[in-house]
């Protein structure tokens, strides 16, 4: 890329100068002012962007509306501040009866629930504790006399001895089971 | 209200920077004509920035007005008044591109193109009635050649060529409006320049534009 001062500069050199001369070397830039044919091309790139940017700029429309600003930016606050102002004041009204109402049904329904399950939960161990101290009901009970029985262990294993396990297993090989 | 008028500032270029400094600074303290005045002294530069990006008249008037409403609320968070410009720059190219992302969005799921299509009919045929039929011609095809001359460059060379060379804003302005450091604005202008001087469609495009 270093030039001597007689040869031209080469094309990235050219680009290099339109961005800005000084990125050039200082060997580069003293052939430049020299050289009237790099000058040349590079006043010729420069012309052509030139060209471009006047030509776009005159093939821009003319903006037909007048511009509005502190109207548009004042009403804008002025509308968002009321709007979110009321929609603030109107959801916190909103959360707070719902929540209360809500609460207090909630609350309600929960203990007359709870209490009313309590009450069947009891009518009904009484029921099942019942039926385990007395399987008959009253009036079998007095027939059978079994209210006034207190029968205990011992008396239960004389009237149903219990089984001694060899003397099945002899019986059940000898074919006899007796009792 | 504004009434767009660029020659109502006939200003050299250091001139409307210091006027744009007193400006500026009289807005932030509350001035609201001084910032219409600023408006009016840029409302031409970025119309025509957001033109040569989106190419449509009612759609660069809706984004320059949202460029300028934004400079409004913001340019209180300014410190520096001298670097208005390329501040304004980086918000004008912020909208296009926010705009270029929505019109894509639309256009992808259908919403609302037969209407843009029907605006943009609408545009062209108020400009043709403005300038004649021949010039109608002339600018739509100048604007499909200068659309394709752009598509071959990538975002930030024709975000960076555009801005060099159209709208004509120093290298340390793009550097400031890109939030991009100065080496990586020159090196993308320098592949922008390669690809765009290699086929010579700028030449092509003038030759069959030049009156």
């Amino acid at each position: 890329m270093n030039k001597s001062n007689d040869s031209h500069l080469n094309k990235e050199q050219i680009y290099k100068a339109m961005i800005d001369e000084s990125e050039l070397l200082s060997s580069e830039r003293e052939h430049l002012s020299g050289c009237s044919e790099c000058r040349a091309e590079l006043e010729d790139f420069e012309k052509d962007l030139k060209l471009l940017g006047q030509t776009a700029e005159r093939f821009v429309p003319l903006p037909k509306n007048r511009m509005v600003l502190h109207e548009k930016a004042g009403k804008n606050s002025l509308f968002g501040w009321r709007t979110s102002f009321a929609a603030a004041i109107t959801i916190l009204f909103f959360v707070i009866t719902m929540h209360s109402d809500s609460m207090k049904l909630l609350l309600s329904n929960k203990t007359d629930v709870a209490n009313s399950e309590l009450y069947s939960e009891d009518i009904l161990m009484t029921e099942v504790n019942n039926l385990v101290e007395n399987s008959l009901p009253a009036k079998h009970l007095f027939i059978s006399r079994e209210e006034d029985t207190d029968y205990d262990e011992d008396f239960i294993d004389f009237v149903v001895p219990s089984v001694d396990d060899e003397l099945l297993s002899v019986a059940v090989k000898g074919g006899n089971v007796s009792c | 209200m504004h009434l767009p008028n660029q020659e109502k500032y006939p200003y050299s270029g250091q001139d409307r920077k210091s006027q744009t400094v007193i400006l500026a600074e009289m807005a932030v303290a509350g001035n609201t004509n001084a910032f219409d005045q600023l408006a009016d002294l840029y409302y031409n530069t970025v119309y025509k920035m957001v033109y040569y990006r989106i190419r449509s008249g009612m759609d660069a008037e809706d984004v320059t007005q949202d460029i300028f409403i934004q400079v409004l609320k913001n340019i209180k968070n300014l410190k520096d008044f001298s670097l208005f410009k390329s501040w304004l720059f980086s918000i004008a190219v912020n909208k296009v591109r926010d705009f270029q992302r929505k019109k894509r969005f639309t256009s992808f799921f259908g919403v609302f193109s037969g209407k843009d299509a029907e605006s943009e009919q609408e545009n062209e045929h108020e400009a043709g009635a403005e300038s004649g039929p021949l010039e109608s011609v002339i600018r739509q095809n100048f604007w499909k050649q200068f659309e394709a001359i752009l598509n071959r460059l990538s975002y930030l060379e024709k975000e960076v060529f555009l801005l060099r060379f159209i709208d004509q804003l120093g290298i340390k302005e793009i550097s400031t409006a890109l939030k991009k450091n100065e080496s990586t604005v020159k090196t993308h202008l320098y592949r922008a320049l390669k690809k765009i001087r290699d086929d010579g469609s700028v030449k092509e495009l003038l030759k069959e534009n030049m009156p």
